[in-house]
């Protein structure tokens, strides 16, 4: 539910620029704005207890762990259609867009990697990620074993070889260190003892990822039990200026700060630490039984988790990017809730989840609030873009306007945003739905830039708000359904005569959504006009950034479209891409990035 | 007019009739009037014997019951917020004013509620004698030549009926007051599952601040008031529902009209079990239920039956999956709609 699955109404211009100041009475507070997380800029290093990127900006990551990679499942890991695989540019330009994340953490098999397309496969997916703003972790595992053996080894001597040149990736080296393999008659694995023998097999690795010539921080996972870093000192520190300390904390463990503080908030303040893998576990019965039934307490504690490591300047990589963890499904990608509640070790429907908790963190909107996102389902708005709040609309009816220019309200609600200066404007009305739903509307074209709070104002005097953030631009390539799939665009050909055929490159049928091939004529390529929004403020063609299948295309023109709160952006497809089927579409402006689409080069690839 | 609505946000002045405005005096006068047991055939009953202030101005039974003892086909709808009802009772789509509601029940003898019928001059006789009413009457209606007639009875306890607005539950506290804290964190997801178009969906029949679609209000546009089978019964026959009580085919002897109910407001809805037109639901969890099915199955006797498969059934009731959670959230928004206050504040309570 974190996009429009309604099309953008169809009429002209709007806009009154009046201003005027609402009065703030009776609204709940709302969170502290969240900033929109940093891209990954690297390479990293370690400085103190911080990750540092290439300028000297303190990182840190906020993501999810995806599907374990498979070079048996690579394809449909990447799949495109109905759903989407976890792998593939739609789902990770999702986490990055839709839950404000900067990272993921990609499990690999390292017994896996004997094959000789192994890393070329996996550095697909790194790639997919990086391209989308996303670091990767890549997080390697070695089945069967608590402590690395000479596979693991081996598996970094090519591994970190093959990476050492993406400034964007940090090498987990082995993900899951147990007690259980410790030497007989060593003790308590917390003890000075026990982590001497960690210390030891990690250094290991370390020195043969920096013997690959890989430079990039290596995190290094604590042992995986219910005590993490506890009894963790100085000496159990690796000999490298660029380590992460990473824990994989049960939920049942860090119900409190001082918990927190026992298993690696000590750390913490040393050296830079992750948090990965942490979730409620519910699909585990015995993990889940710590989990309180309440919903609310269940969230509290999670929240709680969450305001610690923002408090002590912990990364953390939170649950995992599948259904019934972090999301409903791949189709729609909406976010998991605890809401409905849960059954421990079951699978019942709906299945429940962090999503929408780690969603409203991320985003600083209230559980249950508003939720407002841009015409790609990021968090950042656009002035003069379509913006969709999701949530308590509460309008008397659905409604659409019937005529141009968009109406100032809409089934008796209206919409004011009040920008950084404190200015409120009224918001043009798209669309607008009873009940819990949602309202489409346009960022007013005068809107300062920055933290925004926007407001449904209803005739009957009550009224929602929610944080948002406003733009210059908020790249968003609009499609059929729930800003994923099919580009929603046009190709005008010209015909032998002189006259001029236009056609849509994509089609719907419900919320079936299809590519239509491109014909892309040999020697002189294809125009494609995309419908967008939040392009429009861009300072020229050159700084819009449109790559298909990775390949940077020219854009030829791009603008306000007469549509409210759309614009279009016409690129070039060249002929190199020709026939090159449906493939994957990301844009880039001022340094976000936008959702990823799908679109279908047609025509006869060209001879090799 | 010396009436001021006092209104708190979220809730538009009702709409009054011009020939009976508002006025402090007709308030209080139909006050008396509607706590006056003398009004019924053996003086055992008034207004107020089937509408208690105590819940919510129902009376806590299937179907109600007369001064006589005869059982009413229905059961007793609340009074609170009346004001806004678009139309009358459960299934008259002709009731439209409280004025004309009002002698219902003094006049009905089939079955007898009041039982007035026949006795309405020997009561009217009555009034000038009470010196309640000898200083009311006058107050209420100051320029009326017949002072003591059943049509100013009917005016004020139209009047005083409208005064009984519900408006101070947590919910209310929560959604039109700002405070965040009125209702608890299950009603929060309660509301959002009411409200919701994926799940229950409960608002579109249960809609706007008093939660009914027949709901009606000063500057309120005039969309057409609808009637809902919701498919309690399907009995074998054309009608589907068990006489009398079927609905407004009742007027329109349309056939597909069989089992149509107006929408009730959920005001107070915790104090005003049983539920339904005829009572036939016992507690909110089982309405939950009814409606999560799509439909009521009563598997056997004289009702025997599975609702959801009433031809006649609302097209939008088809069920929908409630977790063991979603049913206690429910359920807790449901009770935060409860106005306590309404329930012992003395402009509404017994002035005898």
């Amino acid at each position: 539910m974190n996009c429009p699955r309604i099309v953008v109404s169809v009429f002209g211009l709007l806009l009154a620029g009046s201003v005027f100041h609402l009065a703030a009475a009776s609204l709940p507070a709302l969170p502290k704005h969240q900033e929109i997380t940093p891209n990954p800029a690297g390479p990293f290093h370690v400085s103190g207890n911080n990750i540092l990127d290439s300028k000297g900006h303190v990182f840190l990551l906020r993501g999810t762990q995806l599907t374990d990679f498979h070079l048996k499942t690579v394809e449909r890991d990447n799949r495109a259609g109905d759903d989407f695989g976890p792998h593939s540019a739609t789902s990770l330009s999702a986490i990055r867009l839709r839950f404000n994340m900067n990272a993921v953490r990609l499990p690999v098999d390292i017994l896996e990697s004997g094959a000789p397309e192994y890393f070329s496969e996996l550095a697909n997916v790194v790639r997919r990620a990086n391209q989308v703003d996303l670091l990767v972790v890549l997080a390697a595992r070695e089945p069967g074993a608590g402590l690395p053996s000479s596979e693991t080894a081996e598996f970094w001597s090519h591994c970190a070889a093959y990476f050492k040149d993406y400034p964007n990736v940090i090498f987990d080296v082995f993900s899951d260190p147990s007690p259980s393999a410790l030497p007989a008659g060593t003790g308590d694995p917390h003890s000075r003892a026990g982590w001497t023998v960690w210390r030891n097999n990690m250094q290991g690795l370390v020195k043969v990822v920096r013997a690959a010539g890989a430079t990039q921080p290596i995190a290094v996972t604590a042992w995986k039990d219910d005590r993490t870093f506890e009894g963790a000192d100085s000496e159990a520190l690796i000999d490298d200026t660029n380590i992460i300390y990473e824990a994989s904390p049960r939920f049942g463990n860090i119900r409190t700060d001082a918990q927190r503080r026992v298993q690696f908030g000590l750390l913490a303040s040393l050296v830079p630490v992750l948090a990965s893998g942490w979730d409620l576990e519910l699909d585990d019965a015995s993990a889940c039984a710590a989990v309180p039934s309440d919903p609310s307490v269940a969230a509290a504690l999670v929240q709680g988790n969450l305001d610690y490591f923002d408090a002590h300047q912990i990364s953390w990589s939170a649950s995992t990017f599948e259904p019934g963890k972090l999301i409903v499904d791949l189709s729609y990608l909406d976010a998991s809730t605890l809401d409905n509640g849960w059954t421990c070790g079951g699978s019942g429907r709906p299945s429940a989840g962090l999503g929408r908790l780690i969603q409203g963190h991320m985003r600083a909107s209230v559980q249950r609030g508003l939720f407002v996102v841009s015409g790609s389902g990021s968090p950042d708005v656009a002035r003069g873009g379509l913006s969709i709040a999701y949530g308590p609309v509460m309008a008397a009816y659905d409604a659409k306007p019937t005529k141009s220019p968009a109406p100032l309200s809409l089934g008796r609600i209206a919409v004011r945003v009040t920008d950084s200066l404190g200015a409120t404007r009224p918001a043009g009305m798209l669309w607008t739905s009873a009940g819990w739903g949602q309202t489409n509307f346009v960022i007013p074209q005068e809107s300062a830039v920055g933290p925004a709070v926007m407001t449904i104002v209803r005739e009957d005097g009550s009224r929602s708000s929610s944080n948002i953030t406003i733009a210059d631009t908020a790249p968003g390539f609009l499609t059929g359904i729930s800003c994923r799939g099919p580009a929603l665009g046009s190709i005008t050909k010209i015909l032998a005569d002189g006259r001029t055929s236009t056609s849509a490159i994509s089609s719907c049928n419900g919320t079936h959504c299809r590519a239509i091939p491109i014909p892309i004529v040999s020697g002189s390529g294809a125009t494609v006009r995309l419908v967008a929004s939040g392009f429009r403020h861009a300072a020229s063609a050159q700084d819009i950034d449109v790559n298909i299948a990775g390949v940077r295309v020219p854009v030829v023109s791009y603008g306000a479209d007469q549509y409210p709160g759309t614009d279009f952006v016409e690129i070039k497809i060249p002929d190199t891409l020709r026939g090159l089927g449906e493939t994957d579409l990301v844009g880039h402006v001022n340094g976000r990035v936008s959702n990823a689409v799908r679109i279908n080069l047609g025509g006869e690839k060209p001879a090799l | 007019m010396d009436y001021a609505w006092d209104l708190p946000p979220g809730f538009p002045p009702p709409r009054v009739p011009t020939t009976n405005p508002m006025s402090q005096a007709k308030a209080l006068l139909g006050r008396y009037i509607f706590y006056d047991t003398r009004m019924s055939v053996n003086g055992t009953q008034s207004c107020a014997s089937c509408h208690r202030q105590e819940l919510a101005f129902t009376d806590g039974r299937a179907t109600a019951v007369g001064a006589t003892g005869e059982n009413h086909p229905r059961s007793a709808m609340s009074l609170v917020n009346v004001a806004y009802s678009s139309v009358l009772t459960w299934s008259n789509p002709n009731l439209r004013s409280l004025e004309e509601q009002a002698p219902v029940p003094m006049l009905s003898d089939h079955p007898v509620e009041l039982g007035l019928q026949g006795r309405v001059n020997a009561f009217l006789k009555q009034l000038p004698a009470d010196p309640v009413y000898r200083a009311l009457f006058p107050r209420a209606f100051p320029e009326a030549k017949d002072l003591f007639s059943l049509a100013n009875i009917a005016k004020a306890l139209a009047t005083f009926e409208r005064t009984i607005i519900s408006a101070r539950s947590p919910y209310d506290r929560y959604y039109f007051g700002g405070d965040s804290g009125a209702i608890s964190e299950s009603a929060q997801r309660g509301q959002a599952l009411f409200f919701g178009q994926e799940v229950a969906g409960c608002f579109h029949c249960h809609s706007g601040f008093n939660l009914s679609d027949a709901t009606v209000y000063q500057g309120s546009h005039g969309a057409p008031i609808e009637f809902h089978n919701t498919g309690l019964y399907n009995l074998p026959g054309a009608l589907h529902y068990p006489w009398p009580n079927l609905g407004i085919y009742g007027q329109t002897k349309k056939p597909a009209d069989a089992g149509k109910f107006k929408t009730p407001s959920l005001r107070n809805v915790a104090l005003t079990a049983p539920y339904m037109h005829d009572g036939s639901v016992m507690t909110l969890e089982e309405v939950l239920d009814h409606y999560a099915a799509g439909g009521r199955t009563i598997p056997a006797g004289p009702y025997a039956g599975r609702g959801h498969d009433n031809p006649y059934r609302d097209a939008r009731l088809t069920g929908f999956t409630l977790t063991p959670q979603n049913v206690q959230d429910l359920l807790a928004f449901l009770r935060s709609l409860t106005d306590s206050e309404l329930t012992h504040d003395a402009r509404f309570s017994n002035p005898w």
